[in-house]
């Protein structure tokens, strides 16, 4: 094996090292501890002049040099070589590898095919499916390789448990798909209630986007409002379109200015231009015409000013009307729907009102004034104004009661009913008379109100006057602006047989019909929407409710559809109401509730055995109602199964941006073939459809990023485009490529190295670059996944909370991703004035600044003022590199040197001692004076010299990463220190000047940290060029820069070939 | 009989694989191991590692049988001295030399291989565990568990990839066994009986088939990937229809058919104690119902922080604070703690599996059981010897209640490989040589 070793080594190194290596030095003062075994520190100058190469342990040989160079070695105290032996060595060895470097510059390397990391799974499910379902906890783990991180090939490893995680995870993947009428999506609930709830929220998103609701019924908000305000706008556009000096414009055009739909401009201005009209849709059709037109006073500000005088017109009229919402004299929280029916306008000619002052919603009422006057007032108003005439109405039989607000659920139908005179002041009872009265509009009188009382109840009838025309709106209220201090009461009074009556009601209808207020029912009524015909509509009656319960939904949007959706629009609406009717048995439900109300024996038949014959069969009343459900059905039934082919395609279409690239035409045929076989086997669409996706899912092609040979046997080919598109999006987004990177590749556009640039720099622009922060930055600086930090003492910390916890993870990725998204130079890295905090993150470190954000946390500049900002003051950075009890300048030195500089030392001798856990028990000994020890030893002191001066500058920070000014035994706090070479450091801010003298070596580590991740596998001596360009940049460089320096590099965009020859024979074996 | 069935396609996959090329000598093995034949339960082999070894000073005992005496680490082994054998003296030369004191020192427990001091090479050496889990794991539903407590810790140390010190089972020498840290989903391995599974069925042979599509494309290291994922899904497919067939074992039945535990909860146990509980009662589950007769279980990893609060009097992680104590008396006295800690979940173990009768005779009579560390001095990084104990009555083979002494046998009779094989050996797994032993360990068996 030596002697193979050797032979092979003559032939290259050796034959080398042997002519012209500075053999002599080495042996004189290095064999003596680094040619036998592994060798001190584990360089074996014997072995590594044997490798094969130069570039085989070229790691070992820059060590070698530098500690040369550095004068670190031979160490102190023994025979030390020349100044001259000293530089031909570090020359020879320098030499050596920069011409190996040069003449092999951009190889790409060995990289083993990747699979995806957990948290790429994670971020490819969530880019394929819209979803963030966590999953980077449920499958396999990862493990960290290469330049240390977990997207490296070689650690990635597969066995039955781990594969039986990602057929579990594609399971449940694809049972979030909704198969349905509409094409293949994903979403937030699985299985049947998400397959429900999907089709109810696109029904709600449809109507939210394109509907309005002005008054929207129980807990609902009003929206869509500014649809008739454009409208108006648009439709007088067009009206002057001439004088606006656009005559060919069209009332498309205009809509698509506004952003309404060509469908609602045209049928607005339709009717602003029928004569006609009756009352309010009259009114409104007036204002509109009477707008001015286009004038010096009347620009485009101007119009829209006074279109919006008439939209809330429009909006208020029903309110008014119906005495809802803030125009209510109804007062606000009345949640009575809103609908337009002979119930709702029908009338009476005398109408009998109850008007309780400190009954329910007393909690807000203000006493009545007892042993004093209450005033009430009884307002009577047109519904059908009529310029001329004055409400006329005879007010009977007033009554009124007292007791207190304690009492009233009993003391109230205990209570005398007093005849309403006898309690007026004589004032009123002047005017009012003795018993019955007539007002002329409304009216208003004081009563007195006994010692004692806090609560009346006014019973009165209200009766249509001389006029029988009139249809009168009624209220009673304590207020004069007819808001209310206790329930109000409103009402409709008037001669139902009268044609004024008649023609108010058409005008009424005609105006829900053509100007609604609201363009549709939600999908999902609210528990006092009406039930439709012909179920009792009121609220709270057990056939209601009982509707509302069984189905769940009603489609009332006649005038959405007619009227504003396009009609793309009107097609998903449908599938999404296709869904609902398909997601449970929307029909029989409905049938049977049906059969139940109208006294009808189905015998037990469904929707689906109810065929032509048998509704023709019915009595005219059901079959009235039963015939459309039944056309319902079938249309959801046919749709549901017009679009199962189309979910095949679309699954095609998920493996192909599942597997980044396009299929080959046998893998289409196949999974075809697979769905077939699935359909066949399980007899349902929907299983075969989810069975099919998750084993797009367990494909290797997802699984795995492949990148096969070529079957040439070239050593070194090209990527393809669509590799290219691959390394692309998970190098920058750890997932994924999307739409564009998918065309890019599909034109080949992605061999150019000014369109890579150009990617790269739109990618990083992405909140997708945002994983970089978690994923590479995290890695490289170890603050990966810290929001599962464990190896804090809570019970010595209490206050490090989870709140705490998250709060410092999304510091670190949120200052990262600030300074690649921002584009800034990645000296801010370390240099930072500005960090990222929430009041609990502010509050642990004790920043006195405000900070005004709770949760989400924000930027907050000048920060080095109160010792936080850039990467060294990170809260989760100083608590990694601590240890539970006590803080560890060890720990955090060789953090700086290893992750930082790039410089790591040696692992410790085995036998090295050890310091006490508890910075309370270090028994009299400050840490300083402890680590002193590794001063004075000298084994420990050729490292520790390098260690600890760059750990002792951060002991101002605690172990949870707070300033501190004294250690918890009260001793004093010293951090500053001197380096190897004598350089003097001063705390934190001394370290930051001090790695500001070194910002090459930093931007070098960052640039070498970065290849690794790009590539998935360590550097080599080949990759020195690149590096050494990239940290000459130094920290002017953006981390853009960087990486799409590396994106247009050889090794980036090349593949090494491994062993071309195929071993098809043994494996088929295996079948 | 199963094996019969399996053995042949398995080698045949194996070979294919490539996978089997590093032990080629398992080859022309014959498929022992299943003694259940004369109607005697079969043996089962369970393995509980702590890392960070003990205080040599606190690790020691004298005398047999009744009379034997006990360190202080052994404290909770006391009632059961005379179920236990003490080994003294083992230790393997690889880990030895390793210039890495952690991760370099790992394999001596279970494989005595050479851990890859290259950071771009994953290697080491197939453990024992799975050895077994390969040569009869296929007589049971699930060849082997192999358990943890700590995830796998996603960091280099000193250059190295943190797997080493996260496994002590390895499928392979590239590939550890996939450690199980979640009760639920080890305890839903042994339930999952492949019954229903058609639709995946389906989707794995619809993978593989894929699979085979690319062999001609991929070479080199990604074939030894792709050759991992192709076993993975076989393996499954195997079990799937190993568990739809009948189950037949001639003379000798389980004694518990259904588990007599709940389902763990689906999240990480938050309390260490409870956790580790939870996997010994899997274990014990799964010996039980003779779903593996192969158990390993890390109740830390290798370097671990596991914070010893949860002990009482204990403060402080395990690796930075308690193991490297400086001597300090008071952590030193809390690092015993977690030594005493980790004996009492083997008594426990031992004190389930003595709970359990198999028809005359206890669980733990057809058992053997191994606990231990890859280092002895925790604090120095010792590997000149390892803290081992071993338990169970084999079958009658393992005379307990002694203390069996290498140390002063001279290096080539103190290999930890050596036990190895005689553990082997015992299982039904005959190798001529393992890690750097080719002999048997003397003075171990009743019988031999």
């Amino acid at each position: 094996m030596k002697i193979a070793g050797l032979l092979l080594g003559l032939l290259t190194v050796g034959v080398v090292w042997a002519e012209t290596g500075p053999t002599e030095t080495f042996r004189s003062y290095c064999y003596q501890c680094h040619s036998k075994g592994p060798g001190m520190a584990g360089v074996n100058l014997v072995q590594l002049t044997a490798e094969s190469s130069i570039a085989a342990k070229y790691k070992q040989w820059e060590k070698v040099a530098a500690a040369l160079e550095q004068n670190r070695m031979p160490p102190k105290g023994l025979s030390q070589p020349s100044d001259a032996e000293r530089l031909h060595a570090v020359s020879w060895i320098r030499g050596e590898l920069g011409a190996y470097a040069k003449s092999h510059e951009g190889d790409p390397g060995r990289v083993t095919v990747r699979r995806l990391t957990s948290g790429e799974y994670a971020y490819s499910i969530q880019d394929l499916t819209g979803l963030d379902l966590n999953l980077e906890h449920e499958i396999a783990g990862d493990e960290v390789g290469g330049e240390g991180f977990t997207n490296y090939g070689d650690v990635q490893f597969m066995q039955d448990a781990s594969m039986e995680r990602y057929l579990e995870a594609a399971k449940k993947i694809a049972n979030y798909a909704v198969i349905g009428a509409g094409p293949l999506t994903f979403f937030t609930d699985p299985g049947k209630t998400g397959f429900e709830l999907a089709a109810v929220s696109r029904i709600s998103a449809i109507y939210r986007d394109n509907g309005f609701r002005t008054v929207s019924g129980e807990g609902g908000l009003p929206y869509g409002l500014d649809h008739y305000r454009k409208a108006l706008y648009v439709a007088w556009q067009y009206k002057h379109r001439a004088a606006l000096g656009q005559p060919a414009v069209t009332l498309r055009e205009l809509a698509a200015r506004e952003k309404i739909t060509t469908r609602f401009a045209q049928h607005f201005w339709s009717v602003m231009n029928t004569a006609g009209l009756g009352y309010p849709s009259s009114e409104i059709v007036a204002r509109w015409r009477a707008l001015p037109g286009p004038s010096r006073t009347m620009d485009a500000k101007a119009a829209r000013a006074q279109c919006d005088e008439i939209q809330k017109y429009m909006v208020t009229w029903p309110s008014w009307m119906f005495g809802r919402g803030d125009a209510a004299v109804g007062g606000a929280g009345d949640e009575r729907p809103l609908v337009f029916n002979d119930e709702s306008l029908k009338v009476e000619e005398r109408h009998h009102f109850t008007f309780v002052r400190g009954g329910r919603g007393v909690g807000k009422a203000k006493p009545i004034p007892a042993g004093g006057t209450a005033r009430i007032y009884l307002n009577a108003v047109l519904a059908n104004p009529d310029r001329a005439a004055i409400p006329n109405v005879m007010w009977r039989n007033a009554t009124i009661a007292f007791t207190t607000i304690a009492d009233r659920k009993t003391g109230l139908a205990k209570a005398a009913r007093l005849p309403l005179r006898s309690v007026l002041t004589e004032e009123s009872a002047g005017r009012l008379g003795d018993g019955d009265f007539a007002s002329n509009g409304s009216i208003a009188f004081d009563v007195r109100v006994p010692e004692g009382a806090t609560l009346y109840s006014l019973q009165v009838d209200a009766e249509i006057g001389k006029d029988r025309a009139q249809v009168l709106r009624i209220t009673i209220s304590d207020r004069e602006d007819g808001g209310s201090e206790g329930i109000p009461v409103w009402g409709l009074v008037g001669d139902p047989q009268s044609k004024g009556y008649g023609t108010w009601k058409a005008g009424v209808l005609q105006y829900a019909h053509l100007l609604p207020p609201n363009s549709h029912g939600e999908a999902t009524p609210a528990d006092k929407d009406p039930a439709p015909e012909p179920f009792d509509s009121r609220f709270n009656t057990p056939e209601h409710d009982e509707f509302l319960q069984r189905v769940k939904y009603v489609r009332d949007d006649r005038f959405v559809v007619e009227k504003i959706l396009d009609d793309a629009t009107r097609g998903k609406l449908d599938q999404a109401w296709n869904d609902v009717y398909a997601a449970f048995e929307y029909h029989d439900a409905y049938v049977r509730l049906l059969a139940k109300k109208l006294g009808l024996d189905l015998k037990g038949k469904g929707i689906a055995d109810l065929d032509l014959t048998a509704i023709e069969a019915l009595p005219a009343e059901p079959r009235k109602y039963i015939l459309p459900l039944r056309v319902d059905w079938e249309k959801a039934m046919a749709a549901q199964l017009a679009a199962r082919p189309g979910h095949v395609e679309d699954c095609l279409r998920f493996a192909s941006r599942a597997w980044r690239r396009p299929l080959t035409e046998g893998e289409r045929q196949s999974l075809r073939a697979f769905y077939a076989a699935a359909l066949k086997s399980e007899r349902d669409h929907g299983k075969a459809i989810r069975a099919l996706l998750a084993r797009i899912l367990v494909a290797p092609a997802f699984l795995y990023r492949m990148e096969p040979a070529t079957l040439q046997r070239t050593t070194v080919r090209q990527l393809s485009n669509w590799e290219m598109a691959s390394r692309l999006s998970y190098f920058l987004w750890s997932s994924i490529p999307d739409e564009e990177l998918r065309r890019a590749a599909a034109a080949g556009e992605l061999n150019d190295e000014t369109r890579l640039r150009a990617q790269v720099k739109r990618m990083l622009l992405d909140v997708k670059a945002r994983r970089l922060s978690t994923e590479f930055f995290g890695q490289w600086l170890g603050f990966y996944r810290f929001d599962q930090f464990r190896g804090v003492d809570t019970t010595r910390y209490p206050e490090f909370t989870d709140e705490v916890k998250s709060s410092m993870y999304e510091e670190a990725v949120s200052f990262f991703d600030y300074v690649v998204r921002k584009d800034r130079p990645v000296r801010e890295i370390l240099h930072a004035d500005y960090t990222f905090l929430n009041q609990p993150l502010a509050k642990h470190y004790g920043v006195k600044k405000e900070v005004a954000s709770k949760d989400e946390l924000v930027k907050v500049d000048g920060a080095n003022e109160f010792g936080r900002g850039g990467l060294l003051r990170l809260g989760a950075v100083l608590t990694v590199t601590s240890a539970p009890l006590r803080t560890s300048p060890v720990k955090r030195g060789d953090w700086v040197l290893r992750r930082v500089l790039g410089t790591p030392v040696p692992p410790p001798p085995a036998d090295a001692g050890s310091i006490p856990a508890d910075e309370k028990s270090f028994g009299g000994l400050s840490v300083r004076e402890k680590l002193a020890m590794h001063k004075r030893n000298a084994t420990c002191a050729g490292c520790h010299t390098r260690i600890d001066p760059l750990g002792f500058p951060l002991e101002k920070y605690d172990s949870v990463g707070r300033l501190r000014d004294k250690y918890s035994d009260g001793k004093p706090i010293d951090d500053s220190s001197e380096t190897a070479d004598k350089t003097q450091i001063a705390g934190v801010d001394g370290l930051v000047k001090y790695l500001d003298g070194r910002q090459e070596q930093v931007t070098r580590t960052l640039a070498q940290k970065l290849l690794g991740y790009a590539l998935g596998r360590t550097v080599q001596l080949s990759d020195e060029p690149l590096i050494a360009r990239l940290a000459s940049s130094g920290g002017d460089a953006t981390f853009a820069d960087l990486a799409a320096r590396i994106v247009v590099s050889k090794q980036f965009r090349n593949r090494q070939e491994q062993d071309a020859r195929p071993q098809t024979a043994t494996l088929r074996g295996t079948r | 009989m199963k094996i019969t069935r399996q053995g042949p396609n398995r080698r045949h996959f194996l070979r294919g694989a490539g996978v089997a090329l590093a032990l080629p000598w398992l080859e022309s093995l014959p498929l022992k191991g299943a003694a259940t034949a004369g109607g005697k339960p079969p043996l089962r082999f369970a393995c509980l590692y702590f890392s960070n070894g003990v205080e040599p000073e606190h690790w020691w005992a004298k005398g047999r049988g009744a009379e034997m005496e006990l360190g202080p680490v052994l404290h909770a082994m006391k009632p059961l001295r005379e179920d236990i054998v003490f080994l003294r003296g083992l230790y393997n030369q690889q880990a030895l030399v390793s210039t890495s004191p952690h991760l370099g020192r790992m394999p001596n427990m279970l494989s005595g291989a050479t851990v890859s001091l290259d950071p771009s090479v994953i290697r080491v050496g197939t453990t024992m565990d799975q050895v077994l889990s390969r040569q009869i794991g296929g007589q049971t539903e699930v060849p082997s568990l192999v358990l943890g407590i700590e995830p796998n810790e996603m960091r280099l140390e000193d250059g190295l990839s943190m797997v080493y010190g996260s496994s002590i089972s390895w499928a392979s020498p590239t590939k550890p066994a996939t450690k199980e840290i979640y009760p639920a989903r080890a305890f839903d391995r042994l339930v999952g009986d492949g019954k229903g599974r058609r639709l995946d069925r389906s989707i794995l042979d619809a993978v593989l088939k894929e699979s085979h599509d690319l062999e001609p494309k991929i070479s080199g290291n990604d074939r030894v990937k792709l050759d991992e994922y192709l076993e993975s899904v076989r393996d499954i497919e195997k079990r799937i229809d190993g568990a739809s067939r009948e189950q037949r074992l001639e003379g000798w039945r389980p004694s518990l058919t259904k588990p007599n535990m709940e389902r763990p909860a689906d999240q990480l146990p938050q309390v260490i104690p409870e956790h580790m509980k939870l996997m010994l009662d899997i274990v014990v589950l799964a010996f039980q119902m003779d779903k593996t007769r192969i158990a390993t279980l890390m109740l830390n990893n290798d370097l671990s922080q596991m914070n010893f609060k949860f002990v009482d009097g204990v403060q402080g992680a395990l690796h930075l604070d308690l193991t490297h104590n400086g001597h300090a008396p008071a952590t030193e006295a809390m690092y015993l703690k977690t030594n005493q800690f980790h004996f009492q979940q083997f008594a426990y173990l031992i004190q389930r599996l003595k709970a359990i009768d198999e028809g005359g005779q206890s669980l733990f009579d057809s058992s053997l059981l191994l606990c231990g560390s890859n280092l002895f001095d925790g604090d120095k990084h010792g590997a000149d010897q390892m803290p081992l104990l071993l338990s169970g009555r084999a079958g009658g083979a393992l005379k307990t209640g002694r203390i069996v002494d290498y140390l002063d046998k001279g290096d080539d009779n103190r290999r930890a490989c050596s036990l190895y094989l005689s553990l082997m050996d015992r299982m039904g797994v005959k190798l001529d040589r393992f890690g750097d032993s080719d002999k048997r360990l003397e003075n171990l068996w009743a019988d031999a």
